[in-house]
């Protein structure tokens, strides 16, 4: 099946009555949720995710699909109006967004940042219908040895750009990797690290996992502060939604660059939206004609990295759908939702189960259209409900995290996990110990451990295999030259210098 | 967010006990609940964590606020187990 065929047909069953309402509903809840003060989109999405495990496999991953571009646009919206980036990738948007906010043009970033993300999400979209397939069968003559590779590659790549630390990343990298050890060995049958307790011979729960380490985490480190300050206060022309014509004609630039460049980095397997957002709101002020308002809240400097997050995702797709591989803490709970459906990410995706694939590909276009049409004029809407005084907020996200774990499994142990991650998540926050590179690790774990064991099952035990097939060695070069130029490289310490820069 | 923190400007190094003892606190809270689900069943441990927050935690005066915190295990019985029809804990004293 061609790509123009497939997505037709995907268009075809994705535009049900049905689906199309529970695409709604998955939007407009993402925002919600997301639109919580300290909730990002991987909580979100984490929270939601047992929502739409009901459903069969297509209108499940629709309302997915719904839900992540919901809570993408909700973490924008704190950005801009709360100052508090849900989640990595947003922290760009935070610096001319809240600016634009505190100077009462709050409607024309949320607006900006809509549109930006629609043009650019259709950018990403359309780069994913193209180039999936050809990945995928780029994909298809990967054995044990190559995924292995990619796998560490995978992994490196996610600890360089998780945090400005290559030691911290590199501490919740081997946190993710131990905890997800725990349960049976699927090659001997033995049990790991379980203490004899039986709820733990299927593996730690990764909902309870994700939920306690984003959600509980963000909600115990927000409440520190008793300060009756406010977290927000409401913009009161936010009547003025739409930017002007001058914005849109202004920001058009920015928003094109920031969704191919989106696109392009988010393909790399583990870059992910946070690099994403940095690199094109450096060239966005690079080639601004007024760079000077760079920081200063300046229209293009949310318009850039809000369309850089967002095409991004349709990058992101192609290394999560042809290879498993997710590039952020949100792609790492799409790859959940996946493998709770029972499908596996992976080359064969695409040919064993091209009626679920194409759809979602089909809904995350009907996603971008949907988040416009709703969320544009729900913006004042969303304003009043950050108006809820935070002291109610937590004790419901609290109960949110309990219920949607339990849901799960119906299983009063997930709560368990879901407490010890909390507390787990906080103090990896206090320790400035970043919580991406431990979830990806968490889910990239049981890949990468099953493939190197079934490569050296191949080679009976020699490691040279890896280095005798060519795309492995390749690969495995690739991440050697990448770790050597990332810690002496000149020009990328200037790179990290940069984005360190911003970031401060 | 590195830099920041360092500098102390980000919330997530400031190391004061009392800013701990806070979330500390909210965290036993869970605790308690997490424990209780079992034996009373989601609405009541619910109804415990929302009181230890409004009693012990934010000693909460306002009238409103209480009766919203206290409403909110209920509306989220009836949202999740009666609209959503997942099936939430009933607690195993009572049945």
């Amino acid at each position: 099946m061609n790509a123009i065929d497939g997505l037709l047909h995907g268009l075809q069953s994705a535009i049900t009555p049905t689906n199309l309402l529970w695409l709604i509903v998955g939007c407009l809840l993402g925002t919600l949720v997301g639109i919580l003060p300290g909730l990002g989109p991987p909580a979100t999405i984490s929270i939601l995710l047992p929502l739409a495990t009901g459903f069969d496999p297509a209108t499940g991953l629709i309302m997915m699909a719904g839900i992540y571009y919901g809570a993408k646009y909700g973490g924008s919206t704190t950005s801009i109006l709360l100052n508090i980036p849900g989640e990595s990738s947003s922290v760009v948007t935070c610096i001319d967004g809240y600016e634009m906010a505190k100077q009462g043009r709050a409607g024309q970033a949320l607006g900006i940042a809509a549109i930006g993300s629609f043009v650019a999400g259709t950018i990403g979209v359309i780069g994913l219908t193209f180039l999936a397939p050809v990945a995928a069968d780029v994909a298809v003559n990967f054995g044990p040895p190559e995924y292995s590779a990619l796998m560490v590659f995978a992994l490196l790549l996610v600890i360089m750009l998780a945090g400005d630390s290559m030691l911290k990343g590199f501490i919740a990298m081997f946190i993710g990797l131990f905890l997800s050890t725990i349960g049976t060995d699927l090659f001997s049958g033995e049990q790991r690290f379980t203490g004899g307790q039986i709820e733990l011979a299927g593996g730690i729960e990764f909902i309870a996992l994700s939920v306690g380490i984003f959600a509980i985490g963000e909600v115990l480190v927000n409440i520190e502060d008793k300060t009756e300050h406010k977290l927000f206060t409401v913009p009161s022309k936010l009547r003025e939604l739409l930017p002007s014509k001058k914005d849109i004609k202004k920001s058009t630039p920015a928003m094109l660059q920031g969704g191919i460049v989106g696109f392009l980095i988010g393909i790399l397997p583990g870059a992910g939206s946070t690099v994403a957002s940095f690199v094109s709101y450096i060239i966005a002020k690079k080639t601004s004609r007024t760079p000077e308002e760079f920081g200063k809240g300046s229209i293009e400097g949310v318009a850039a990295p809000e369309a850089a997050n967002n095409s991004e995702t349709g990058g992101a797709m192609v290394p999560l759908l042809t290879m498993g591989i997710p590039g952020s803490g949100t792609g790492a709970v799409l790859l959940g939702a996946l493998v709770l459906y029972g499908l596996n990410p992976g080359p064969l995706l695409f040919h064993e189960h091209a009626d679920v694939v194409w759809p979602i590909i089909a809904s995350m276009y009907l996603g971008n259209i949907a988040l416009l049409v709703m969320n544009l004029p729900m913006v004042p809407f969303f304003a009043k409900l950050l108006n809820t005084p935070y002291k109610v907020l937590y004790p419901a996200i609290l109960l949110i995290s309990v219920v949607g774990v339990y849901s799960v499994n119906f299983s009063i142990f997930d709560v368990g996990l879901l407490v010890v991650f909390g507390l787990l998540g906080y103090v990896m926050r206090k320790l400035d110990i970043p919580p991406a590179p431990l979830v990806l690790a968490f889910v990239l774990g049981p890949i990468a451990e099953n493939s190197i064991r079934q490569s050296l099952l191949l080679s009976d035990n020699s490691p040279v295999i890896y280095l005798q097939r060519p795309i492995s060695a390749t690969l495995i070069g690739l991440a050697v030259v990448l770790l050597l130029l990332l810690t002496f490289g000149r020009r990328a310490r200037k790179v990290r210098e940069q984005v360190i820069e911003i970031d401060a | 967010m590195g830099p920041k923190a360092r500098k102390g400007e980000a919330p997530t190094l400031s190391l004061q006990p009392r800013h701990m003892g806070r979330a500390l606190l909210v965290w036993l809270a869970l605790v308690v609940c997490a424990l209780l689900i079992e034996p009373l069943g989601f609405l009541l441990a619910g109804e415990v964590l929302v009181l230890l927050v409004i009693v012990v935690v934010e000693r909460i005066r306002s009238i409103p606020l209480i009766i919203t915190l206290l409403l909110l295990p209920p509306a989220m019985y009836l949202l999740f187990d009666t609209l959503l029809e997942v099936q939430l804990p009933g607690g195993t004293l009572w049945y």
